[in-house]
């Protein structure tokens, strides 16, 4: 149940850095735009991970 | 006085189940081919229609059109309900039981019972083929009377690639077979698939998570809309599409791993699973606020 909702929370992490990197974009600044977008989908990945259930039964 | 109103055993299940399971009998194809007809027709018809110069006539035949769309899902939800009534009026006859204590015909439809029973009278194959050649028509019809909308100084080049794009999807939607939608509940979700039986209905765990989902991929699409550079806009766009995109299919395979018949792993594989993104974003985090605190 912990794990579900540090999962959920990575998945709120990565919206909150996709909405950031979107932001920066806007503002022509590319640098913190790909940072933010690259934290957004490492986070995003990590919460797959942890949310997927083991290995075929 | 009136007895009091009783529910079958059925209702008492389906008023149960949470909103996908209890609506999935609305989402036919009719209503996916309808949400990609709007769409074209908020890209391609209703600029024209409302363009300077356009007339009264030409806003009430683009009208019509958006009219027909919403006719083809009301067809088949009518088809659905003319179905599970006459099955529940064979299950009346078949059973002696019932015979005695007769039950009032369930209407699940919002028409009134006039257009009810028009609908019922066309099949739902003729109304959808109404519906098409309707839509397809009154907005030929539109681009017919407001030709000046198509003047080269004033024709979008995205706006006319996203309608090509919008009328490639409503024709390939429109390709695929008709559904009845009371056969949805029967079947399983996808036949040989590795998804249990149970997988066919959803959980209100899985309203939610598709509900959080959406409200994140919704808000970043807020994002941007005061960019002055046109390629700069376009850019931000593609990048909240494309993010929103992600966030939503990623919250639907979670919701969906669910289900898929496993040996439930320990926290500890769990962990060690994610252990590579883990420090892959600790590392990030790291390295940002070194950048962001730099004297």
């Amino acid at each position: 149940m912990l794990l579900d909702v540090f999962a959920a929370l990575l998945v709120i992490g990565a919206g909150t850095a996709f909405f950031f990197g979107a932001l920066a974009l806007g503002r022509s600044n590319d640098v913190e735009a790909l940072y933010s977008l690259i934290v957004g989908f490492v986070a995003l990945r990590a919460a797959v991970q942890v949310f997927r259930p083991g290995t075929s039964a | 006085m009136s007895p009091p109103a009783t529910r079958s055993a059925d209702e008492n299940v389906r008023a149960r189940e949470p909103i996908l399971s209890r609506h999935r009998t609305l989402l036919g194809s009719s209503v996916q081919v309808a949400v990609i007809g709007v769409y074209t027709w908020a890209v391609t018809v209703a600029p024209a229609a409302w363009s300077m110069g356009a007339t009264v006539a030409v806003k009430a035949v683009a009208l019509f059109g958006l009219l027909a769309l919403g006719v083809a899902p009301l067809a088949e939800r009518a088809g659905a309900s003319k179905s599970s009534s006459s099955s529940s009026r064979d299950t009346t006859r078949s059973s002696p039981a019932s015979r005695s204590t007769p039950t009032p015909p369930v209407s699940s439809s919002p028409l009134s019972p006039f257009a009810s029973r028009v609908l019922r009278w066309c099949s739902s194959v003729t109304v959808r083929s109404l519906s098409f050649w309707s839509f397809v028509l009154s907005s030929a019809a539109v681009w017919a009377l407001a030709p000046s909308s198509f003047a080269t100084a004033k024709f979008d080049g995205l706006r006319g690639a996203l309608g090509v794009v919008g009328w490639l999807l409503y024709a390939f939607a429109w390709a695929g077979p008709s559904l009845d939608p009371s056969t949805l509940d029967a079947a399983p979700a996808v036949p040989l698939s590795p998804l249990a039986p149970e997988a066919t209905r959803t959980s209100r765990m899985d309203d939610v998570g598709l509900a959080f989902g959406l409200l994140l991929s919704l808000g970043l699409q807020v994002v941007g809309w005061s960019v002055t550079s046109p390629e700069r806009a376009v850019l931000v766009r593609i990048v909240t599409v494309a993010s929103g995109i992600a966030l939503f299919s990623t919250t639907a395979t979670v919701l969906l791993a669910r289900r898929v018949p496993r040996v439930h792993a320990a926290p500890a594989v769990r962990l060690r699973r994610a252990l590579p993104w883990m420090f892959l974003l600790a590392l990030f985090g790291v390295t940002g606020a070194l950048f962001l605190f730099e004297p």
